[in-house]
């Protein structure tokens, strides 16, 4: 039978190298933390709090093992931080006012002292939570206690080592079950974090018995694997980020930050904040935008090129609570060369290298519907055309879209009718390139503004000639009368021709020719030295020779041009300018 | 009533429940081994103000869109009060930050009793 028991300066030495123990790996602790709070100190306040233990042991000096005890408990006590650090406070007050008369422990007492903890700390809680350290040492310390017993009654070897490697062994299966208890562990993949700092400690005190026995190699390390656990975040967007990148290079991700940001809302701020309106003006940074907000907190996820613009844009709602910068590219990288490393070579996404292309000093966008005119804006050299017009507005997001894909520093956006100008102006200030609205209202005073436009003038001055070049055009648009109407006295009936200039209906009758003319001789002045005819869809061929010999007979000054715009709606336009 | 505007409309959060979430949150933190009545000198206080006093040992204040709670608690003795507090305020003001989706402005704790 072996009698060893423990001292005042053993029990010391073994509290500090569990204490030491802890301190080493406190960080694997830390890492597990989700709960109750989950603020990633649970390791370090477990080890402040037995280091406060230690001290107060150790002022104490050599003494009884009950008095060390003692001492450590109340250092413990006074040490206390955190949630889990409460927690141990109780677990060896308990085990203290267990073995306080006691000038040395022998193997079951301080089992029992070890149980005495545990009912100790469980009569300190109100509505204990299972699935935590509380858990882990009731389990252990069943464990302990059973094997001391055991033990006493005719095993070999050192009993302090069975009671500790049986408390281990049942902490560790305790601790492997805890996800099993608490939800929130399972959810985030962990396992309890005081629990496993709790048995950090116990391997520490393991190790310092290993060594007064003389035992070489002491290894406590089996539950290491823990140490490897870290929890996921589910609400991690970067996470959900990856499976939509894989297979894309590097060089392909257009904007390479996925930035997070909180914002709490200035107070002045909280009740005008409009989160449809932030969001419209966030488009602007990037996407895969996420914003949400209750009343002080706006939460935003996005990914840009420019985090620091994000931020400092999110800085003026308020605080930045937290920010989050990944760099994407980074870690596509990773991933990259970790799958590349799984795999066996040749496996690759062959993509085209998208090339850093700087950005254009200034472009155009355009709002036209037809074909024809399509062609005719692209080949004014308008960089991005937005399909829309009379009675289908495009929305400022699509504008806004087309603003960025012009892709450079000014961008000129020709809104082409009168309903869009609106829109075109919520978009110029929603968007991070510099968006200036030409506000043409028809399809010929955009052509003329985009005629004005030269890529290497200066915008200032491009904005004048092509504002200038858009008001000097007057815009007749002909088209059927799609009810009986009155107009100025006069009945126009459904299927007549009208022709429409600056909003009003300048001419009407039964044949498209004759209300051509009665418009245009009303337009064109002596300022006016070209009429042009843009031809839409349903537009009948003979017009355009007959059109074209009225235009040359009732103005001779002018000169005469045609076009096939293919616009719907309208199957004439015609500009005088 | 404690209201959150959303993209989609309004949503409201009543007093009852964020003491509901308050009071299991406290019940749970270790150290914590009662609820206590409301603090007698200030009891009545709160209807006087036209506040809405609700659930045992926890009160709630909506004021202006901030959420204030005041945790009326028994400790176990031999337990380190100031810190088993503090676990209160921590605790209460994470789960009710997030089931609730802001955190409280202020969460007062009175420890009223400490239990052998």
């Amino acid at each position: 039978m072996d009698a060893r028991v423990l001292d005042g300066q053993e029990l010391l030495a073994w509290l500090s190298a569990g204490s030491e123990y802890l301190k080493a790996n406190k960080h694997l602790v830390d890492r597990l933390n989700v709960f109750p709070v989950p603020d990633g100190d649970t390791g370090t306040n477990m080890s402040l709090t037995l280091e406060s233990g230690v001290r107060a042991a150790q002022e104490v000096g050599p003494d009884a093992a009950g008095a060390v005890a003692k001492a450590f408990s109340r250092g413990v006590l006074m040490g206390a931080r955190g949630n889990s650090g409460v927690i141990l406070s109780q677990l060896f007050r308990g085990f203290a006012l267990h073995v306080e008369k006691a000038v040395t422990v022998d193997a079951l007492s301080f089992a029992e002292a070890l149980q005495a903890g545990v009912r100790t700390a469980y009569q300190a809680v109100l509505k204990p939570v299972e699935g935590t350290m509380l858990t882990v040492a009731r389990e252990a310390a069943k464990n302990a206690v059973r094997s001391a017993r055991a033990h006493k009654r005719g095993a070999h070897g050192d009993p302090f080592i069975v009671v500790l490697e049986a408390w281990l062994q049942a902490a560790r299966s305790a601790l492997e079950r805890t996800p099993e208890l608490l939800a929130v562990l399972k959810q985030a993949g962990v396992v309890d974090a005081g629990g496993y700092g709790l048995i950090l400690i116990f391997e520490g005190l393991y190790r310092a018995a290993r060594k007064a026995e003389g035992a070489a190699g002491a290894d406590a390390g089996e539950s290491r694997a823990w140490a490897e656990m870290s929890p996921k975040d589910s609400t991690d967007a970067a996470e959900h980020d990856f499976q939509a990148m894989a297979g894309m290079r590097p060089e392909d991700i257009r904007y390479g930050y996925c930035t997070e940001v909180i914002i709490a809302l200035r107070p002045e701020a909280q009740s005008s904040f409009d989160l449809a309106a932030f969001r419209a003006r966030m488009t602007r940074f990037g996407d895969s935008l996420l914003a949400i907000a209750d009343d002080d907190l706006v939460k935003v996820h996005v990914h840009t090129e420019n985090p620091g613009a994000v931020l400092a844009f999110a800085q003026e709602f308020g605080e930045l609570k937290r920010i989050k910068i990944d760099n994407m590219r980074e870690q596509l990288r990773n991933i990259r060369k970790r799958a590349r490393d799984a795999a066996p070579a040749g496996e690759d996404a062959a993509q085209d290298v998208a090339d850093e292309i700087p950005k254009a000093k200034q472009a155009i966008v355009a709002v036209a519907s037809g074909s024809g005119f399509h062609r005719l804006f692209q080949s004014l050299g308008v960089s991005v055309i937005v399909e829309g017009g009379q009675t289908m507005n495009p929305s400022t997001e699509e504008l806004l879209a087309a603003v960025r894909r012009a892709y450079a520093e000014t961008v000129f956006l020709l809104p082409n009718n009168a309903n869009i100008i609106l829109a075109a102006k919520q978009a110029a200030s929603l968007s991070e390139s510099a968006v200036i609205v030409v506000p043409t209202d028809s399809i010929p005073s955009g052509i003329a503004a985009a005629i004005a436009f030269h890529p290497e003038a200066a915008p200032e001055d491009n904005v004048e000639k092509m504002k200038s070049a858009a008001q000097a055009v007057r815009t007749i648009q002909l088209t059927t009368a799609v009810r009986d109407t009155e107009h100025g006295g006069q009945f126009i009936k459904s299927g007549a021709w009208i022709a429409v200039s600056g909003g009003e209906i300048v001419a009407h009758g039964a044949a498209l020719i004759d209300v051509a003319r009665q418009a245009l001789s009303r337009t064109v002045d002596g300022g006016a030295s070209v009429v042009t005819a843009y031809w839409g869809e349903g537009a009948d061929p003979s017009w355009r020779e007959a059109l074209r010999q009225a235009v040359e007979t009732d103005h001779p000054d002018v000169e005469y041009e045609a076009h096939e715009g293919a616009q719907p709606i309208y199957p004439l336009i015609l500009s005088v300018e | 009533m404690w209201r959150m505007q959303t993209g989609l409309g309004t949503v409201f959060v009543s007093p009852d429940v964020i003491a509901r979430i308050a009071g299991t949150e406290a019940q749970e933190v270790f150290g914590i081994i009662g609820m206590a009545a409301r603090a007698p000198w200030i009891e009545g206080v709160g209807e006087w103000l036209g506040r809405e006093p609700t659930k045992r040992g926890i009160e709630v204040w909506i004021e202006e869109g901030n959420i204030d709670l005041t945790i009326y608690v028994v400790v176990r003795y031999g337990t380190k009060i100031s810190e088993v507090a503090r676990n209160v305020q921590e605790r209460v003001h994470y789960a009710i930050a997030r089931s609730v989706g802001v955190a409280p402005r202020k969460i007062d704790v009175y420890v009223n009793g400490v239990r052998l």
